[in-house]
């Protein structure tokens, strides 16, 4: 199975519950995630991300100068992007529990290998 | 959107010469595929700055954004294209009609003439559609100054078709209008004002216009300028220095 099917599913809500902590524009979600753990995110993924999630109201954006200086486009978690965490988080942890059940009981470990009970 | 793409062709020199190849891949493709201009433009303007902050980082253009940009660019248009082709469209005919709106408070007097209205409503939306119909043109394919060109003309026509059947409409259904005027005007000035801060990257390029209009409509109107404004020399000099500005800026714009 490919890493990456698995990746932009989740990455959606990894991106909502960065921003929940603190507005950032493009640039710093990219490196917040990246030192979170995504360490082999582009950018690419991202933008297209944030687009779809402003479209659907999750996210709104503001023009605002920067530390550096020159204005740039903030993002900022609406009430519908917070139902939007507590969904992520629920449906995540009732997949990890369901597939962690299904590894353990087909014989699967946490070090990825699996008994051939035959 | 004009300050979105000069802002672009600004910072984009910024760009290392790999780096800006890269770029400029990506920037082609979305212009070219991209159905609202001014979503597109605020995209592209946002990856160059987070891309240029990469560079300083140390990053290439590829290691930050991705080594097939292809494949995000395409992500991106069916976010931008999903549900957004009628907004500039929407925006650019909101815009247009209070400039036009404007103009027609700025060169109307102290009464209003109901046929003469009707007339300049006709020749409002005939500006209107000329108007459009030049910035709808792909303004990057296209030099934008031709555009400006045209409008200038254009307002010129309009204006002397508004300052002509002044003089030969009959005098009929004649309503007086008093300083309320002001007062419309002022309303339609803030409402384009409330429209700017809602959107500013739609009604940013029209606010200069629609402020000095509404400053001319201002002078037309008020008590202690109107006997100069009033006058038929008044009324055309108003329109030469207007129908002025927009060739300079055609010109700054051709350079």
């Amino acid at each position: 199975m490919n890493n990456s099917q698995l990746l932009k599913g989740t990455l959606e809500g990894c991106v909502l519950l960065v921003i929940s902590q603190q507005e950032v524009y493009g640039y710093e979600l990219v490196t917040k995630l990246q030192q979170l753990g995504f360490f082999e995110l582009s950018a690419g993924t991202v933008y297209p991300l944030l687009q779809k999630l402003e479209r659907q109201g999750c996210l709104k954006s503001q023009l605002r100068a920067s530390s550096e200086g020159p204005k740039r486009k903030y993002y900022y978690l609406t009430t519908s992007g917070q139902i939007q965490i507590q969904n992520f988080i629920k449906d995540w942890q009732q997949l990890t529990a369901t597939v962690t059940a299904v590894i353990e009981q087909t014989g699967g470990n946490e070090d990825g290998a699996i008994d051939r009970k035959k | 959107m004009e300050p979105l793409i000069e802002k672009n062709n600004q910072l984009r020199e910024k760009l290392t010469r790999e780096n800006q190849k890269y770029y400029e891949k990506l920037l082609v493709y979305l212009r070219v595929k991209g159905k609202d201009e001014v979503a597109t433009e605020a995209v592209l303007l946002e990856i160059l700055q987070d891309m240029l902050e990469a560079q300083a980082e140390g990053q290439t253009a590829k290691q930050y954004f991705g080594t097939d940009p292809k494949v995000a660019a395409d992500e991106l248009l069916a976010e931008i294209n999903a549900d957004r082709k009628e907004n500039l469209k929407e925006k650019s005919s909101l815009s247009v009609f209070i400039f036009c709106l404007l103009t027609l408070l700025a060169f109307m007097h102290t009464e209003i003439n109901v046929i003469e209205y009707i007339i300049e409503m006709v020749g409002m939306i005939i500006l209107l559609n000329i108007t459009l119909t030049l910035l709808g043109n792909d303004a990057f394919k296209r030099v934008p100054w031709r555009s400006y060109l045209g409008m200038g003309v254009a307002f010129i026509v309009y204006v002397s078709v508004l300052l002509l059947s002044d003089h030969f409409t009959p005098k009929t259904l004649i309503y007086p209008l008093g300083t309320a005027i002001l007062w419309g005007i002022g309303l339609v000035f803030v409402i384009y004002l409330m429209l700017y801060f809602k959107w500013p990257d739609y009604f940013g390029s029209g606010l200069f216009y629609t402020g000095a209009l509404a400053f001319a409509a201002t002078l037309v109107h008020l008590p202690l300028t109107n006997n100069i404004f009033q006058t038929l020399w008044g009324q055309v000099s108003l329109m030469v220095m207007f129908a002025l500005i927009l060739i300079f800026k055609a010109f700054k714009f051709k350079k």
